[in-house]
């Protein structure tokens, strides 16, 4: 939450929107769409911010990227100053942006609100692929897009989104502009979802209604939850002088290092016939699962190391 | 009488305490007793596991949540001394 709030007032920040303006108007925004007391209300609108965010891709256009440098760089290669501990904290932070351990409360609890049985699984499978695609087609549209206007080959000191909008907007004003709105439409998108997928699993746990198809005076906890985080996250961003870049990224690398804990389970439960049935993990599909934990629980760990024996990695 | 309604029974009569103690140490023990026994109600709720697993898969989970753990508070270490 915190993070999605720095992402916000960063991008508004640019058009000289001050971060207190955007934490008030965002809250009241989050809240009005939050206890309309419907889920689908709020997927729908969810939704129509998504579309907000291929924004990036008609501002690939208007930069004409050279395709045969996108297509060399799409082919993974070896970090070119070797495996450090910046490379492994970095790599982490990327895993943390797109897979981080909300995102599996999220899943669950919004399967349960939207109603789903057995026979939309088909569903559910093509609409959780069609969401990783356009995740992938955006985040390499940021890529290019950043890759484009701002890499030189003495390296450039870019050390936040905004920044590297604000770089832009000097020379292309219009896509620094995307950039810009991108970035709030994701802060704002992350935002939405996170503090549900908070509110729902504090509820789960401590046994409170937690449906958004309840009104406030059925779920107050639910609810009540869901305002402090907005109230605290809120908070942290508008502390003068906290290092919001330093706790971006800290907090999708912890996030990335406590994700073995939640996936573990999931791949449990996947692999317990009496409960999934004819739906039960296949082979290839256990080996994928395994493989992803492993590889996370050792990039922590070299992490970890680099830390401890900073010369170890150098 | 059975055990649910011997809870809600003691639940009504904590509940008559609390309108008629209008002491601040009233409100807080009340307060403090509903959490501890919200808190006792979820460790009862989950202390069956519902995934049936062996003694080794138990303690290897444990021992990763620990070591999980670990790594969290090294790289709390990290950020405190970046932010120092």
């Amino acid at each position: 939450m915190v993070t999605e709030f720095i992402g916000m007032t960063a991008a508004l920040k640019i058009f000289g929107v001050p971060p207190i303006l955007t934490i008030i108007d965002v809250s009241i925004l989050m809240i009005s769409i939050f206890v309309h007391g419907r889920y689908w209300t709020w997927e729908k609108i969810v939704l129509l911010f998504c579309v907000l965010n291929l924004i990036y891709i008609p501002a690939i256009l208007l930069i004409h990227p050279n395709f045969s440098d996108v297509i060399k760089g799409l082919i993974p290669i070896l970090p070119i100053g070797g495996f450090t501990g910046d490379f492994f904290f970095f790599f982490m932070a990327n895993i943390g942006t797109t897979i981080a351990p909300w995102m599996i409360f999220f899943q669950q609890s919004s399967v349960v609100d939207k109603g789903m049985t057995e026979k939309d699984i088909s569903f559910g499978k093509f609409d959780t692929a069609v969401g990783a695609f356009f995740t992938v087609v955006v985040a390499i549209a940021c890529v290019i897009l950043t890759g484009t206007l701002l890499f030189k080959p003495g390296g450039v000191d870019i050390e936040s989104a905004a920044q590297a909008a604000i770089a832009i907007m000097g020379s292309s004003p219009l896509v620094g502009s995307a950039l810009a709105i991108g970035l709030f439409d994701a802060g704002l998108l992350g935002a939405m979802c996170i503090s549900l997928a908070s509110s729902w699993a504090m509820g789960e746990v401590f046994g409170w209604v937690h449906s958004i198809n309840n009104k406030v005076s059925e779920a107050p906890m639910f609810y009540a939850f869901y305002f402090l985080s907005l109230f605290f996250a809120g908070l942290v961003v508008i502390t003068p002088g906290a290092p919001l870049v330093l706790i971006t990224l800290f907090v999708q690398v912890i996030a990335v290092t406590l994700l073995p804990a939640a996936l573990v389970f999931l791949l449990l439960l996947r692999n317990n016939e009496e409960m999934m049935g004819k739906y039960k993990n296949t082979l290839m599909q256990n080996i994928w699962g395994f493989l992803i934990v492993f590889t996370i629980i050792i990039v922590s760990t070299l992490y970890a190391l680099s830390v401890i024996f900073p010369e170890m990695f150098k | 009488m059975s055990t649910d309604k011997m809870e809600n029974y003691q639940e009504m009569k904590n509940m008559v305490n609390y309108v008629n103690d209008t002491s601040e140490q009233g409100r807080i023990s009340f307060v403090l007793k509903r959490w501890r026994k919200a808190i006792y109600n979820i460790n009862k709720k989950y202390s069956k596991l519902r995934l049936k697993m062996t003694h080794l898969v138990r303690f290897s989970l444990l021992a990763l949540r620990l070591y999980l753990i670990m790594l969290v508070i090294i790289l709390s270490y990290k950020f405190y001394t970046m932010v120092r």
